[in-house]
């Protein structure tokens, strides 16, 4: 298991790329798979629903037809119910919005001014927002190492 | 080795031809007893690569058979098998488990060794998946698509192709046409002789080779297009004929019967070739003023419509009856893919009577006008106007006439030194005409015979230049650069660039600005 990042010492601005820090959200959150969970689009919850929430699954590559075992709930979360169309347009709170955000884009880094522009609220608010002394869903600044 | 799922670039880019691939064009023409473009043997050689390579694969995956990993099989420890996703690298089944993914009713895992000790899992007993339908993947690799190939690598392949065939002693060309030299017919000297008096008999030709075996009653059993290539290909040997037809068309001619300019270059069009500084002379080039073709300047700017062309006449092609194939020229005139001398025909546009002109491709001129100059009454510096005609192969010539009048024009006289001398003097003029480069001859014989002298033919060019600069500067002591190209051509053969060379570079010549110069006043009178 890698080692959750710290709390960097300088001040984010509306610059500093965030992420999901998954490893930080998985030693800190005991529920975070309850809150994948609920995530799933509908289909998967239903194939999910009666499986260990640890589960892990043979993916298959779809060229070569490689075998990978992956975390079944995160992989199919990113690579399929995260891509669905209306998954980051869920009237919810800012913070559950710029999850989805993460969770659609693969958990590429973006800051709170590139956040602003997609989900359409001030910069300086999700600024406040992410850097607050509470860390919301794992969502950290990016650091870069 | 197994046929790779997809062709490597490289197989066309570093395509060679083999002996296989000499012996398979032989079978072909063999079969199809009709002589081949290079561009139709080419899509043979791919099309027939494309096959072996297709078969190939096809054997392998028939050799390897039960072997050739397919998600949709069941495996077993301890087989080995070949994966062609995987650059069909071979791989050893290590293990096999039930595989899970809720996505998926059921399947297996396979725990693979490759030879290179590499591990790693597949999907086995799975039959939703693209893999297991490998001959479409192999369908689609665009390296197997003749269309594709000889779009992206046609012209390398004819360039890899040429040269081989050149070296094969067993293939002939004639007219960018091959076929085997065994299977050609029989032609003899009888023959060849028949043809010699045919042509004769034609004023010299030019004939097609189909109008010669006509007339030589010339009769075989094979189809006529293998006839003429026979014919062609001992007539291209045979040192009494030449092949003349335009690219496309094979014409031959009594090569003894073509007009002597066409045989040797006139001596008017004779160059010496000087090593100057074009980078100096470029930019200048561009200013000299329309109409203006040579032959021996590189540096042309070709005109893109080339349908009709206007040029001003110097005083080496006035005299030979020749224009220069310059490279805006050269688009508007017929061409051949080989043979240097192209027969065409002329078409006065003002009577329409034909006559026959020449391209001389290798020394780049356009030779037949000489009546047509004289009975037109064209100087040097008249303006010739040409078009291409209403039938392939014709070119249309004509001048813009003006009224006769009597104007002042710069002339070229023979002084009593033999040496040449300008004066204006009035002039009949029957044509339109380049003001700069206009100069009436009036004794065009005297000035052949300065021409044939050893001093005129061994003067260092630069000295000529600086003479005639002089004579001209006893006129207007500001010459233009193009006034002095015409006027130089009467004595000398000389590209514009050669006269930009000079006139940039001699220390006593002096830069006016655009075109103009003088000689600096402290140098006049002396010898330079």
């Amino acid at each position: 298991m890698s080692e959750p990042t710290k709390f960097s010492l300088v001040k984010p601005t509306i610059d500093t790329p965030f992420h999901i820090d998954f490893e930080w959200w998985k030693q800190h959150d005991s529920d975070w798979r309850v809150f994948l969970f609920n995530l799933l689009c509908d289909y998967h919850q239903n194939v999910y629903k009666d499986q260990d929430e640890n589960v892990v699954i043979d993916f298959i590559d779809p060229k070569t037809a490689e075998v990978k075992s992956v975390d079944g709930l995160l992989h199919t979360l990113l690579n399929h119910c995260a891509k669905m169309t209306d998954f980051t347009s869920h009237d919810s709170s800012l913070v559950s919005t710029v999850f989805r955000v993460f969770l659609s884009n693969n958990n590429q880094p973006l800051s709170p001014n590139d956040l602003s522009k997609i989900i359409n609220r001030p910069a300086n608010t999700i600024l406040i927002t992410l850097s607050g002394p509470t860390v919301y869903k794992g969502i950290r600044p990016f650091d870069k190492k | 080795m197994v046929a790779p799922k997809s062709l490597d670039p490289e197989y066309w880019e570093h395509f060679t031809v083999d002996q296989d691939d000499i012996e398979f064009l032989y079978n072909q023409l063999l079969e199809l007893e009709i002589p081949q473009t290079q561009n139709s043997l080419i899509k043979l050689i791919v099309s027939n690569r494309i096959k072996n390579i297709r078969d190939a694969q096809e054997k392998e995956k028939e050799k390897v058979g039960s072997l050739l990993y397919l998600p949709k099989n069941s495996y077993e420890i301890g087989q080995t098998l070949i994966f062609p996703s995987m650059d069909w690298r071979n791989g050893q089944v290590d293990n096999v488990r039930k595989g899970f993914n809720p996505e998926f009713e059921s399947f297996n895992v396979i725990d693979i060794t490759f030879e290179n000790g590499e591990k790693t899992s597949f999907a086995s007993n799975l039959e939703n998946h693209p893999l297991n339908n490998i001959s479409a993947t192999v369908a689609t690799d665009p390296l197997l698509d003749i269309n594709h190939v000889i779009e992206f690598y046609g012209d390398q392949l004819l360039n890899v192709l040429e040269k081989n065939l050149e070296k094969n002693t067993e293939l002939v060309r004639i007219a960018g046409c091959w076929f085997p030299k065994a299977l050609l017919v029989d032609i003899n000297n009888g023959h060849l002789n028949l043809v010699e008096a045919v042509l004769e008999e034609n004023k010299g030709g030019p004939l097609s080779t189909r109008q010669l075996l006509d007339q030589i009653e010339f009769k075989s059993p094979v189809n006529s297009q293998l006839m003429e290539f026979s014919l062609n290909y001992v007539l291209q040997d045979d040192q009494r004929f030449d092949e003349v037809g335009p690219a496309g068309e094979v014409l031959w001619h009594l090569k003894d019967m073509e007009p002597e300019d066409v045989r040797k270059i006139p001596s008017f069009l004779q160059y010496d070739k000087f090593d100057y500084d074009h980078e100096i002379v470029k930019p200048f080039l561009a200013q000299f003023e329309g109409d203006l073709f040579d032959e021996l300047e590189e540096w042309e700017k070709v005109q893109v419509n080339v349908s009709e062309i206007k040029v001003s006449l110097i005083f080496p092609h006035w005299r030979s009856g020749t224009l220069p194939l310059s490279h805006s020229l050269s688009r508007l005139f017929p061409t051949a893919y080989e043979a240097p001398r192209v027969c065409f025909t002329f078409v006065d546009e003002e009577n329409k009577k034909l006559f026959p002109g020449w391209v001389v491709r290798p020394h780049k001129y356009v030779y037949g006008l000489k009546e047509w100059y004289k009975a037109n009454g064209l100087m040097p510096g008249s303006l010739v106007h040409l078009k291409k005609g209403d039938q392939p192969g014709e070119i249309k010539v004509f001048q813009e006439k003006c009224r006769q009048s009597r104007e002042w024009m710069r002339t070229a006289l023979i002084g009593s030194d033999q040496g040449i001398v300008f004066g204006m003097l009035k002039q009949n003029v029957f044509t339109t005409f380049n003001e700069r480069m206009a100069i009436a001859v009036p004794d065009p014989d005297g000035f052949e015979e300065i021409w044939k002298t050893t001093n005129n033919k061994k003067e260092d060019i630069n000295r000529t230049i600086l003479r005639i600069m002089r004579e001209l500067s006893k006129l207007n002591p500001q010459i233009h650069a193009q006034e002095l190209y015409a006027a130089v051509n009467i004595l000398k053969r000389c590209p514009p660039g050669m006269i930009l060379n000079f006139l940039l570079t001699h220390k006593d010549i002096k830069h006016l600005g655009d075109l103009y110069f003088r000689i600096s006043e402290s140098s006049e009178g002396v010898d330079l």
